[in-house]
């Protein structure tokens, strides 16, 4: 070996080193980016060659720069980033519910309620008073917007939670083409390359891409030989071999709101319930918010069938000429308990007083309400013929819509009383509310319009609050159809139920968020930047770089030394 | 927020700053959370953030809104209150005014001017208490009940009409308390007179509802085990749910039809007997009902037991409704005829005719009560088991009596009746019964009476003991009964249905004391060789497979045996015997006496049957010790079906017939009417008598026709009847004399048992009245 060989392996060895304070220098610049993947300059001893019995080194080369990566640990953070993702969907819903409930703050349903029973309560107090009388009409249209607008704003959360599917749609669709474009560029760039990880921007790219992809949805990759990867879903594939799919949003009408779900547009697989973001938000929508909107209904429901079934069966300062019932019958001939009514009437009777009102004399007849299965069951025609039956001074009629409509006779009026067979509230006659549940619910007009068909009464006088002794306490009746739990009781339940899952999964979300900060620390230290390991590693290939440079200059001086001879 | 481990190796500054970063948000977190919880004055903004905590606050927080109500309630009621009590602290003052107008009044201490100025000044004591009554306070007339909005008290014609009502107006002053906020009316001026009610046992019907049984305690309903066995099918048992019943006839339509699938069927019916209860049949075998572990429904509905072949229930006492028909009142057995009678109606200032003859249920009476502008509170009383009649007017004195019928009565609504207490008449002043008087009478025949009323609790008491006075027995003269009018007994016949259908036609033109009347009877039916021995004794027949035999000796001292056994008929032991020895010892039936007789000429001893079961029964067992053979030993009558008593205690004959289970019915006519068995007895039980009502001798006290007083009557003579006036009949209204000469006239007593308010305005018009008129009573 003479001095041009040396001068050739020195030469070489300045090349690398100045690839090792390039590759340092990156690492360096990078410090802080976030998902940046230290470099590593790979270098190793050039091969040597024989000269006689000698066998003489040729310097160093470089093998190739490559990621510090640990490919399993990024296996388990994507899995990890699903769970976790879906999990903060659904704990950020649940609060969102709980906001809007706000059930410790002034803006509660309960206190809605309170409320309301609260000024029937000063009716209880002083039946007489007309001002009380109209406030507690008042408030009761006051509960029912709460109610409505409460149902309104969840419809609305559970809009936005559609909204968000279809952009988490657009986004992962983004990543997709992303990651389909990197592979490309990759393959290009490591074409040739001497590492299999020569892009590490590029990778760096695709690693963000497919983490962000892995929170939306679950995701598991698998990289080919020419540095590309293949992408799949549980179930099936987003990229594979140069092919992908993007993913597709549809629609489709749930408890009122147009709700989204998400497959996979070419072979159609459902991947809404899979995991990640995705399956966080639409379990969120429609099992959250959804499922509390089931409640709220049933609740609603009740709270509406068991107020009117006390207050038909009251009486307001004054009787009734003319009613219409605010229900309708799916058929007039069919058994009342399977006539497509929303409270199904059961065996029982009421009472129907028709007073005269120049005499002042009243006459009360039981109207039965057959309905025990037992021979020939009542239906509405049934009743519309008991009804006009019982006192020749009231009509009974079925309206053209399938509705109850009672007419008394020119001086006469009538009241109703002692339902037990709920079929006057089912019916929608001397009810309070209408409705069927959160959606509908409001003040009936005929009491709204007149505060004297509010029936607070149970057969005395203008001061005979006894009906409205009932009315005040009624959310505190056991419910048949709730187990016999209390209206109050159930939405206790209700929300305590709601607060329980909503800490449950606040309390996964945090062990969920601690397990990948866990893996994202592992990560950090395995892929981050130590700048006291790259300053090292640069003062290293400084010196080097120095030592080789000065060896250049000896091999120059000698080469002087050789031509001066 | 967590923070993983620090993993030994490397540590990239990134990192570190990440970790960093991290920490001081959860740091600026817990501080922004503090500062929240600091201004809200809120641990917790969710309740997911601590559910425990949360909910327990939602509940705290409810319950104190609720509280914060009860509160306003309380207020409320305090206001009201306060203004009542305030209101009526003046009453006072005025009561004390007219105690001194009333001292000052008294006897010759004023002159009739005088009275007069001080019954001005009553007067206008008595306009200032309606004016204080008329109080109104926020809208609400403080004592007029629930009728708040109109002027309670009105003072007309010396008059003072309560238009309010007793209602209270409750609020809720804890969670399930309730309390009045008002005073009203009726119980601050005492402006209703007592009710007038009684219980009038209301029968049980198909449309009894089941929350009205048991005095209104209802039945809580479930299922019940029924067993239907007729020993040849097997025993059906079915668990009827009856939890969705409303009334008695949806437990009749459960019960019937959980066995419509036969082969043993079952009939629920009401009691015909009691008519206050279920009946159970089965179409064959027995019945059993059972509870459920846990239940009482069976027990409760009092048809629990068996198994037997029929279930009758238990009374179910149902509560008076304004559904109630009124044949259904006093225990099926109605109010009487409402055609041509009614009530008599006086409240102090109207009389009047209250013609129920359009009435068929209690609403329908109360109605026409209403009607009747008589300013009377009607309805069903607090205990649901009478009509309850009460009279708005202060100043005027409530009576209700009959016209002419039972109607007042059967609606339990006459102001006096035999229940009436002694202590309750006079307005409550009573009887004095410390033995100081009693009641002094003195016949028509000049004789002098003292009945001892010092144990006597009601009205009734005091009429059995006038009419104890004369007895009564079997052996009494019948033109000794019924103010000596007696019984016309050649007027008519007594007309008998059996309960199997026969009819009976019984001439008593013969008979001159009750026991021909009890005879007659007990003989009507036909004795004669046909008759079943099954028959015999109100049902209980002969022993003759009993074991028992006839053991008789015979006048020449032999003895014979004659087994009786398959024998069906009288002629069947006629026969037998007479086989024995024909022609010698000869059996006969009198027919006329309803009994045996046996005749032996076989010796001159005597003749006896051994006393057994079968003689017995055969009425035969005696002795015949003339010695005569043509004097047969003549048994003991012996009873068919029907048979005639008479209850000397009751004054009154007790018929019983086992001749089936129909109805059985005295035809009413002069006769029956006379004997006071006019009537029929429909409970279908055999064991079940008609009892005659009580049947007079010749003193004789009775309610009037009105029903409003006592009457008496005397026949013993043409004299004068006289009650000497003292405490205790002046009490009883029934002081005076009757001087006529016609032993049936009644001395007519007075009603001692009006209703009338007790209030302040009553206290006032009495005192102005008597004032007026100068009337120191």
């Amino acid at each position: 070996m003479g001095l041009n060989g040396a001068l050739a392996a020195v030469g070489r060895s300045l090349e690398v080193f100045t690839t090792g304070i390039h590759v340092a220098g990156q690492n360096i610049s990078n410090s802080a980016t976030p998902g940046y993947i230290r470099e590593k300059l790979n270098i190793s001893t050039n091969l040597p060659y024989s000269n006689g019995a000698l066998i003489l080194g040729t310097g160093v080369k470089a093998d190739g720069i490559r990621q510090q990566i640990d490919q399993y640990l990024e296996t388990r953070i994507h899995a990890s980033s699903s769970e976790y993702s879906a999990s903060n969907a659904l704990k950020s819903i649940y609060r969102q519910l709980e906001s809007e409930l706000d059930e410790l703050g002034d803006g509660a349903l309960s206190k809605g309620v309170n409320q309301f029973l609260g000024t029937i309560n000063d009716v209880v107090n002083q039946p007489e008073s007309i001002p009380f009388r109209q406030f507690a009409v008042a408030d009761g249209e006051t509960l029912a917007d709460q109610i409505q607008s409460l149902r309104g704003r969840i419809n609305e959360l559970r809009s936005a939670q559609s909204i968000k599917l279809e952009s988490l749609v657009e986004e992962a669709n983004r990543l997709v083409d992303t990651v389909y474009q990197l592979n490309f560029d990759i393959v290009r760039s490591e074409y040739g390359g001497l590492i299999d990880s020569d892009a590490g921007a590029l990778r760096s790219q695709r690693y963000d891409a497919l983490q962000r992809l892995s929170e939306i949805m679950p995701i598991q990759y698998e990289e080919r030989s020419d540095g590309s990867v293949d992408v799949r879903t549980p179930t099936d594939y987003l990229i594979l071999a140069g092919h992908f799919q993007y993913l597709e949003a549809t629609t489709e009408l749930d408890r009122g709101v147009r709700v989204t779900y998400v497959n996979l547009e070419q072979t159609g697989s459902d991947v809404s319930h899979l995991g990640g973001e995705i399956k966080g938000v639409i379990e969120g929508r429609d099992n959250v918010l959804g499922g509390f909107v089931d409640d709220l209904d049933e609740y609603i429901a009740n709270f509406i069938y068991e107020f009117n079934r006390i207050h038909s069966s009251g009486q307001g300062l004054k009787g009734f000429t003319s009613l219409t019932g605010a229900s309708v019958v799916s058929d007039a001939t069919a058994v009342l308990n399977d006539a497509g009514l929303r409270f199904s009437p059961t065996h029982g009777s009421f009472e129907l007083s028709v007073k005269n009102r120049l005499t002042g004399i009243a006459e009360s007849s039981i109207i039965n309400i057959d309905l025990d299965g037992i021979g020939s069951d009542l239906t509405l025609e049934g009743l519309r013929d008991a009804l006009n039956a019982a006192n020749p001074h009231v009509t009974a009629v079925i309206t053209n819509d399938n509705r109850l409509k009672i007419t008394a006779d020119d001086d006469y009026e009538y009241t109703f009383n002692n339902d037990t067979s709920g079929v006057l509230a089912s019916l929608g006659i001397n009810t309070f509310f209408v409705g069927e549940d959160s959606t509908d619910i409001a003040v009936n007009s005929i009491v709204r319009d007149d505060h004297a068909y509010f029936a607070t009464a149970r057969g005395g006088g203008p001061s005979d609050g006894s009906n409205a002794q009932l009315l005040a306490k009624f959310s505190d009746n056991p419910v048949a159809v709730m187990q016999n739990a209390s209206l109050i009781e159930y939405y206790d339940v209700l929300i305590s139920t709601l607060a329980q899952s909503s800490a449950t999964t606040t309390s996964l979300t945090d062990g969920l968020s601690a397990y990948q900060d866990s893996l994202q620390s592992q990560r950090s230290q395995f892929s981050g930047v130590s700048l006291d390991e790259e300053a090292i590693k640069m003062m290293e290939f400084q010196r080097a770089y120095q030592a080789s440079a000065r060896m250049i200059g000896i091999i120059d001086e000698l080469f002087d030394v050789l031509l001066n001879i | 927020m967590g923070l993983g481990p620090i993993l030994p190796g490397r540590l990239p500054a990134s990192l570190i700053t990440s970790r960093l970063v991290k920490n001081l948000q959860a740091d600026a977190l817990s501080l922004a959370r503090l500062q929240d919880q600091i201004s809200s004055g809120k641990k917790y903004f969710l309740p997911g953030e601590a559910p425990s905590s949360s909910i327990r606050a939602l509940v705290l927080q409810k319950s104190l809104e609720r509280r914060n109500q009860i509160q306003t309630n309380i207020k409320t009621d305090r206001t009201f209150l306060t203004n009542s009590e305030a209101t009526l602290t003046p009453v006072s003052d005025l009561l004390n005014q007219a105690r001194s107008a009333l001292q000052a009044g008294l006897g010759d201490a004023a002159t009739d001017g005088e009275k007069v100025a001080l019954a001005n000044e009553v007067l206008s004591m008595l306009q200032g208490a309606v004016s204080i009554a008329n109080t109104n306070f926020q809208g609400r007339f403080l004592f007029a009940g629930s009728q708040s909005q109109q002027v309670p008290f009105e003072l007309e014609n010396g008059i003072v009409r309560y238009l309010g009502d007793g209602a209270a107006i409750n609020s809720y002053i804890d969670i399930n308390t309730l309390s009045a906020n008002n005073i009203d009316g009726a119980t601050a001026f005492n402006a209703l007179s007592t009710a007038v009610s009684t219980d009038i046992d209301p029968a049980v019907t198909s449309t009894t509802r089941i929350a009205d049984l048991l005095a209104g305690r209802g039945v809580p309903l479930g299922s019940i085990e029924i067993t239907l066995d007729d020993g040849v099918n097997p025993a059906q048992s079915v668990l009827v749910d009856l939890s969705s019943a409303e009334t008695i006839g949806d437990i009749e339509t459960r019960l019937e039809h959980a066995f419509s699938g036969g082969p043993l069927t079952l009939n629920v019916d009401v009691d015909p007997g009691s008519r206050m209860g279920l009946r159970l049949t089965p179409s064959a075998g027995t019945i059993t009902v059972a509870d459920i572990t846990g239940s009482d429904v069976a027990r409760d509905l009092g048809i629990l037991g068996g198994p037997s072949s029929s279930i009758v229930g238990s009374d179910l006492d149902p509560s008076l409704t304004i559904y109630t028909p009124l044949s259904a009142l006093n225990a099926g057995t109605g109010i009487g005829s409402t055609t041509g009678t009614g009530l008599l109606i006086d409240n102090g200032v109207t009389a009047k005719t209250v013609d129920l003859s359009s009435a068929n249920t209690v609403q329908d009476v109360l109605n026409l009560l209403r009607q009747a502008d008589l300013d009377l509170v009607v309805g069903i009383n607090s205990e649901r088991n009478g009509i309850s009649v009460s009279s708005r007017l202060s100043g005027g004195r409530l009576t209700i009596g009959e016209n002419g019928g039972t109607n007042a009565a059967g609606l339990g609504i006459r102001t006096m009746s035999a229940e009436t207490l002694l202590a309750d008449l006079n307005l409550g002043t009573g009887v004095i019964q410390d033995g100081s008087a009693n009641l002094q009478i003195t016949r028509r025949d000049g004789t002098a009476l003292t009945i001892d009323i010092q144990n006597a609790l009601k009205i009734q008491d005091i009429i059995d003991a006038i009419n104890d006075v004369d007895d009564v027995t079997t052996s009494t003269l019948l033109s000794e009964l019924n103010l000596g009018i007696g019984v016309p007994v050649t007027s008519a016949d007594l007309q008998i249905t059996q309960r199997n259908g026969s009819a009976l036609t019984i001439d008593l033109d013969s008979a001159t004391t009750m026991q021909d009347i009890l005879d007659a009877i007990n003989y009507a039916e036909t004795f004669d060789g046909t008759v079943s021995l099954d028959e015999l004794n109100n049902g209980t027949g002969v022993p003759v497979n009993g074991g028992s035999q006839l053991e008789i000796t015979r006048r020449d001292g032999s003895s014979v045996s004659v087994d009786l056994s398959g024998s069906t008929t009288l002629q069947d032991v006629v026969d037998l015997v007479n086989a024995v020895d024909p022609g010698n010892l000869v059996a006969a039936i009198d027919s006329t006496n309803h009994r045996l007789t046996l005749a032996d000429n076989s010796g001159v001893g005597d003749l006896t049957v051994a006393a057994n079961a079968v003689s017995t029964a055969l009425g035969l067992d005696g002795s015949e010790t003339s010695g005569v053979a043509a004097n047969p030993l003549a048994g003991d009558f012996v009873l068919l079906h029907l048979s005639a008593e008479f209850d000397a205690d009751a004054h009154s004959i007790v018929i019983t017939d086992t001749s089936g289970t129909g109805t059985l019915t005295i035809a009413d006519n002069v006769v029956s009417q006379a004997l006071g068995i006019a009537g029929s007895e429909e409970s279908g039980d055999p064991t079940v008598s008609l009892s005659g009502t009580f049947i007079p001798a010749k003193l004789f006290a009775r309610f009037n026709e009105v029903g409003n007083g006592i009457e008496i009557a005397d026949a013993s003579g043409s004299g004068s009847l006289v009650i000497e006036s003292n405490a205790v009949s002046t009490a009883l209204g029934i002081d005076g004399s009757e001087t006529g000469t016609d032993p049936t006239a009644f001395l007519t007593g007075r009603d001692v048992h009006p209703q009338e308010t007790g209030g302040v305005f009553s206290i006032l018009l009495g005192l102005e009245r008597a004032l007026r008129s100068g009337d120191d009573q």
